[in-house]
């Protein structure tokens, strides 16, 4: 049991913050870092549901209701999904299906699923549930059987939620099944024999993960890998299984709706873009400037070891589209002789780094540099150090940024910390985030050309840029959808489209859904811009109209809005009509629709509309631009 | 029993569980007489108790514990002392 006055001292300023509508998120976070009670979390539930959205949304929380189709009881544990949730930024409203009535509630269109039209659909059950009839047939060791069973089982998950799309477009989390804690075969002949149970229900997991990819908005929480993480042994209450079909013990409610809500999270948030490392203490043990490049703690022995397990993180990161900085009080020099001397023993190179601030200032200005060089804004920024003093700083003074204190000579114990914030979770990694460092670097080459160009045109000639524009769609729609749910700073609309919407505005007649592809003699930079436009009447009216900060001031914008112009025109359309939304993020493209000949035609409390006469003047794609249609070959 | 019998530790997490002032948490609360207290919150108290207090009741005998007063025996059989 936690420190049981410090858990009082955190109630009570939770208790103020909901009654003077007060710091309500700081006071929830303190409160569940010092306790794990159950009172105090059907409390603090409870005053989360008095909210409402509104009060939600003034804490700066998304508002989601959310419904549950389930085969098991979920409600002594819908406290702890309230509080998870908050903690990672959502409100939920929950609906609760009836119990057992998951398969009415997901197929049937009249259904009361489809009658609350919830924003997400949480859809929980067991394995007796979706393959009831597994466990017999494999205690037969008939490998035939088995295989008739699952993939009879694979069928029916699939067209569930293959039929649930069809009717819903909401966003869906499902759990993924517990294999059974003790396999039919018993757990020798489980493991060796070819058609084992615990293979058959992870396969049906594999199946609930392809449907997922397949139907578009839909994740998996893989249940089997929480369990794993707490223990399979204390996991399920059997006694409680049997008596109330509570399928989790009360003890894992918390690691239970903690991993929920990661998985619930990637189909709302954008993860994190950057992770900016400390050095001495942090990357590696000791300190450079002291210790010299010999001595410092990194390599296959321990304790280095424990340091490379961490620069192996960031290197897998790294690998996934995660942008690298090292931001560190030290010589430069130093840093890099030891970068240099102790390549074998480092799992990083000082150029796996996208962002570089080793010197004397303070770390908070070196953050907000980064920022300002890779065009991202701090709130896509971790910050990782050893020294609490550092961590508080940036805390205060950069609120936006992720702080994670480095656990001091317990380097081993950084990955885990990492990856359970949840801050570098996405549903999908597309071929772009795979090549975002080298793209990072190409940009530093261009920034040195673009030094050495007489002229701003010159500069922008000798890149040989191309765009090509292709259906959304083909981005693939998976990128398109990663786009329009992380730009902000150069977005006319932000609105957060899912990959649904998209489909459906693409199919709508008249449309204009495409995205476009940069790449120029130093790289590609891949799909980097999205605009979605409907026909109405006379009128092409944008949607949505977004460029990704990579390639922004290089003309792409206006080759892409070119491009728009003159389909509309091809299309017999007479104007185009354009909106800006303002945010607090996207100053940047205020005057962009004025400066390219639109006239604005009324400003509403919070939108400015344009309009374009098509059969004037049109913007025109920059000579420097080659524009080209359709996938390359 | 009186009222002010029900020790503190089980009087605050009954509060918390059925969102009920403290004081109204007494021996003779029954289950039904609010409406926090049905079967789901009874079966929600039952888990919470269990958690809280280190011990497991006979689910046989779980529908019986109807108030606050069988609820605190039972767990005093059970050997919670409370302080």
């Amino acid at each position: 049991m936690e420190n049981r006055s410090e858990i009082r001292a955190a109630r009570e300023r939770f208790r103020e913050a909901t009654e003077t509508n007060g710091e309500i998120p700081g006071s929830l976070c303190d409160l569940f870092a010092a306790t794990d009670g159950m009172g105090d979390y059907a409390y603090a539930a409870a005053r989360l549901r008095e909210l409402g959205p509104e009060g939600a949304r003034s804490c700066g929380w998304k508002p989601v209701r959310a419904y549950i189709a389930r085969s098991v009881t979920v409600e002594p544990l819908l406290p702890h999904l309230t509080v998870h949730a908050a903690l990672g930024g959502i409100w939920l409203e929950i609906v609760l299906g009836g119990y057992g009535s998951f398969i009415d509630d997901l197929m049937n269109p009249q259904g009361v699923l489809c009658a609350a039209a919830p924003d997400l659909v949480l859809f929980i059950s067991d394995v007796e549930d979706l393959a009831g009839g597994l466990a017999d047939i494999c205690a037969s060791g008939d490998p035939e059987a088995i295989e008739r069973e699952t993939h009879r089982a694979i069928a029916g998950v699939t067209s569930l939620l293959e039929v649930f799309r069809r009717h819903s477009p909401a966003r869906l989390v499902v759990q993924g099944l517990l294999p059974p804690e003790e396999p039919a075969l018993g757990e020798v002949a489980d493991a060796n024999h070819p058609a084992g149970e615990l293979r058959a229900v992870r396969r049906i997991n594999d199946a609930l993960a392809a449907a997922c990819r397949a139907i578009g908005d839909a994740v998996l929480f893989d249940q089997e890998q929480a369990a794993a993480r707490s223990g399979r042994a204390v996991w399920r209450d059997a006694r409680l299984f049997h008596s109330s079909r509570v399928a989790v013990a009360p003890r894992c409610f918390r690691p239970y709706a903690a991993g929920l809500v990661r998985a619930l999270r990637s189909l709302y948030f954008p993860s994190r873009k950057v992770l900016c490392t400390d050095l001495d203490g942090t990357l590696w043990g000791g300190i450079v400037g002291e210790d010299g490049s010999a001595g410092v703690a990194t390599g296959a022995a321990f304790p280095g070891s424990g340091f490379r397990a961490y620069q192996r993180h960031l290197k897998q990161l790294a690998a996934r589209g995660v942008l690298l900085a090292v931001v560190s009080k030290n010589n430069p020099a130093d840093v890099e002789e030891c970068f240099r001397l102790r390549a074998g023993d480092l799992a990083l190179r000082l150029d796996n780094f996208a962002g570089r601030k080793i010197g004397w200032q303070e770390k908070c200005d070196s953050l907000v540099e980064l920022a300002r060089e890779l065009s991202l804004g701090l709130d896509s920024f971790v910050f990782v150090d050893d020294s609490p003093v550092e961590c508080a700083a940036v805390r205060q003074r950069l609120p936006q940024v992720l702080v994670i204190e480095a656990p001091r000579g317990q380097p081993w114990l950084l990955p885990g910390i990492l990856s359970a914030t949840g801050a570098f979770d996405t549903l999908a990694i597309t071929e772009d985030d795979r090549r975002r460092t080298d793209e990072y670097r190409a940009r530093a080459q261009r920034a040195e050309l673009e030094k050495t160009a007489a002229s701003r045109e010159q500069f922008l000639q000798s890149l040989e840029m191309e765009c090509r524009v292709v259906g959304a769609l083909e981005a693939p729609l998976s990128r398109a959808a990663q786009l329009i749910s992380k730009t902000n700073q150069f977005n006319l609309t932000t609105r957060r489209h899912s990959a649904g919407d998209i489909e459906r505005l693409s199919a709508a007649p008249g449309s204009i859904a495409v995205a476009v592809r940069v790449k120029d003699r130093f790289g590609d930079a891949g799909v980097t811009g999205i605009a979605l436009c409907r026909a109405e009447g006379e009128c092409c009216s944008i949607d949505t109209f977004l460029l990704s900060c990579r390639v922004i001031g290089r003309g792409v914008e206006t080759a892409l809005l070119a491009y728009l112009a003159c389909k509309a025109r091809a299309a017999g359309l007479r104007r185009l009509i354009g909106e800006y939304i303002p945010t607090a993020k996207n100053q940047l493209c205020r005057e962009f629709l004025p400066s390219h000949g639109f006239q604005r035609i009324a400003e509403e409390q919070e939108r400015v509309l344009y309009a374009l006469d098509l059969t004037g003047a049109l913007p025109e794609v920059p000579y420097w631009i080659k524009l080209v249609e359709g996938n390359a070959k | 029993m009186s009222a002010t019998s029900v020790p503190p530790a089980l009087q605050n997490l009954l509060a918390d569980l059925f969102d009920i002032p403290p004081d109204q948490v007494t021996p003779d609360l029954a289950a039904g007489s609010i409406e926090a207290w049905d079967s789901v919150g009874h079966l929600q108290a039952i888990l919470a108790l269990e958690t809280e207090f280190g011990v497991q009741f006979d689910p046989e005998s779980i529908p019986e514990l109807t108030s606050v007063g069988l609820l605190q025996r039972e767990l005093q059989t059970r050997g919670v002392r409370f302080a």
